[in-house]
Order: structure tokens, then sequence, then C-alpha cells
């Protein structure tokens, strides 16, 4: 089971993370916007952090943040949808 | 290529099974409106658009909509998990259970497997992005439909909320890019050639 402060951390990377997919997206169609430009930038800089200090902490969610280590935790921590009904 | 993120794009935690509605909501996995439908279509269409904004959005779509694809089956596994076999004779969930068990396989919700017939790949940028924006719309509605049926259960209404919202997102998105296309097309008339067949002069 995820701890409060484990949730919490997934949970604003989640947030930060749409704020990028939606920007992303309108930027398709609105590629000379500089200030959503400069938005999604300092969104990227801000989840970029956020997956650092999570993987630190309970292992990476994306392989390319897996750190030195001594087992793969990629393959040991659970998949996103186990946690519902008990 | 892709890269995989071990999350999901919405917090999901279902605490109470239900077959009954897991047996709906699986048709936004692979009904004829569902998000595998859409992120097929978009990912299909985007080597033939002439324009790089209008391949890059239905690349970025294409992707959400995976991730959306993993979210209603995440959906429909927390609905289904440790049924019991009274449950699953209850619930009229037996049908699905006697070829899949509890894996999620896409289906709409009448039984009806996946089928690429379901979207299409037209090869015409104003033939494609009239058929994104419908796509959207129906799978809106279908949404809109669900969460008629889920209003009780907090845990399966928001997410779906979510992804409702993101339909209505979408279409204005492909809205834009119709009209991103009509203003590079001839003003007189739109259907003069297919930018993404016949050959401009150079």
């Amino acid at each position: 089971m995820m701890s409060k402060e484990q949730e919490k951390l997934l949970y604003e990377i989640s947030m930060i993370d749409f704020a990028i997919v939606e920007l992303n997206e309108y930027l398709d169609t609105h590629p000379h916007d500089t200030e959503s430009v400069q938005y999604i930038a300092q969104y990227n800089r801000v989840k970029h952090k956020m997956m650092r200090e999570y993987t630190s902490k309970y292992g990476p969610l994306a392989v390319r943040y897996a750190e030195d280590e001594p087992e793969w935790s990629w393959a040991l921590t659970p998949m996103p949808w186990e946690g519902g009904c008990k | 290529m892709w890269n995989y993120e071990k999350r999901l794009q919405y917090p999901l935690k279902i605490k109470n099974p239900n077959a009954k509605l897991a047996q709906c909501i699986i048709s936004q996995f692979g009904g004829p409106d569902g998000e595998l439908s859409a992120s097929m279509r978009y990912l299909s269409q985007r080597y033939t658009m002439p324009y790089p904004e209008v391949a890059n959005l239905l690349t970025d779509i294409g992707t959400e909509e995976l991730a959306h694809f993993e979210l209603i089956g995440a959906i429909v596994y927390q609905l289904t998990k440790n049924l019991s076999m009274e449950e699953i004779e209850k619930s009229g969930f037996a049908p699905y259970y006697i070829d899949h068990t509890l894996a999620l396989w896409p289906q709409a919700a009448g039984g009806i497997p996946f089928n690429a017939c379901e979207f299409q790949s037209k090869g015409d940028i104003i033939a494609d992005l009239t058929e994104d924006m419908a796509a959207e719309q129906k799978a809106r509605t279908t949404y809109d439909n669900i969460l008629r049926l889920v209003k009780d259960d907090p845990d399966v209404y928001e997410p779906i909320k979510f992804l409702r919202a993101r339909e209505i997102v979408h279409f204005q998105r492909f809205g834009e890019a119709l009209r991103i296309t009509q203003d590079r097309l001839n003003s007189k008339n739109f259907y003069q050639f297919n930018p993404g067949f016949d050959r401009c002069k150079k």
C-alpha cells in the first residue's frame, strides 16, 4: 500500500503532467503563443524535479529516471491499477 | 516511439466492485467510440497529414487516448476484482467470464468485439478531421450515458467525468486543426485538391 506522502507526491505529478499534456495539445494549434511556450517549459522543469524526487524515495515512474540501485525496482513496484477493491 | 510512465492519468481507487457497471464501461475500452478506436484512429491517420501542426496534434491526442485506454481498463479491472461466483451469476457477468475470466478484452457493452471498421483513416485531411470531431462527440455522448448510470459511486463518477471533459477539449483542438487546414486551401473550393495526395505545383 502507498503511504499518504507517496500518494500526495504522485497526485502532484499527475496534476503537473496534466497541465503539460493540455498545453502541448493547445500549442499544436497555437505554436506562436509565446506565453504558453514559457508555461510548458516551466511545468516541464517542475515535473522533472518531482519525478527525480519520486524516484529517489519510491522507485522510478519511468525507466529513464532509474538510478543506481542494488536491484531493479522498476520490475518490483506494483502496476498503477493495483490499489482498488480489496 | 513511446515511453511509459507507470501511473494512471487520473487517480483511481474504486472501493466497491460492480460487475454490472463494468460491462457497460468496457464499451469505452473496445467499443465503437472507445479509447482503443480513438488512439488507433489518430495514430493511423497522422502519417498522411500534410501539415505538421495537424500530424503533431494527432500524435499527441492519440498518445493521450492510450492513457485513457489504460484508465478505462483500470476502472473495469477494479470493478471486477475479487468477484464471487454468486456475484458473477447475479450481475449478468457470466457470459464474459466464460471467455475471459476477469481479464480485459476489447469489446462493446453489447459484447461485439473490437473492430478496426469502427474508425476511418481516409487519407484526406478534411474527411479525417471531420471524422475525428465526430468521434470526440460520440465518445462524449457515451460518457454522458455512463455518467447517468454511475451517479451513486464517486470513485467511478469522477474519473469518467474527467474523461468526458477531455473529449470536449479534443473536439475543440480538432476544430482548430480543421480551421488551420482550410486557411491553407483554396478559399473558394476546399475540395479542389487533396493536399495529402495531389501534388502542389512547385
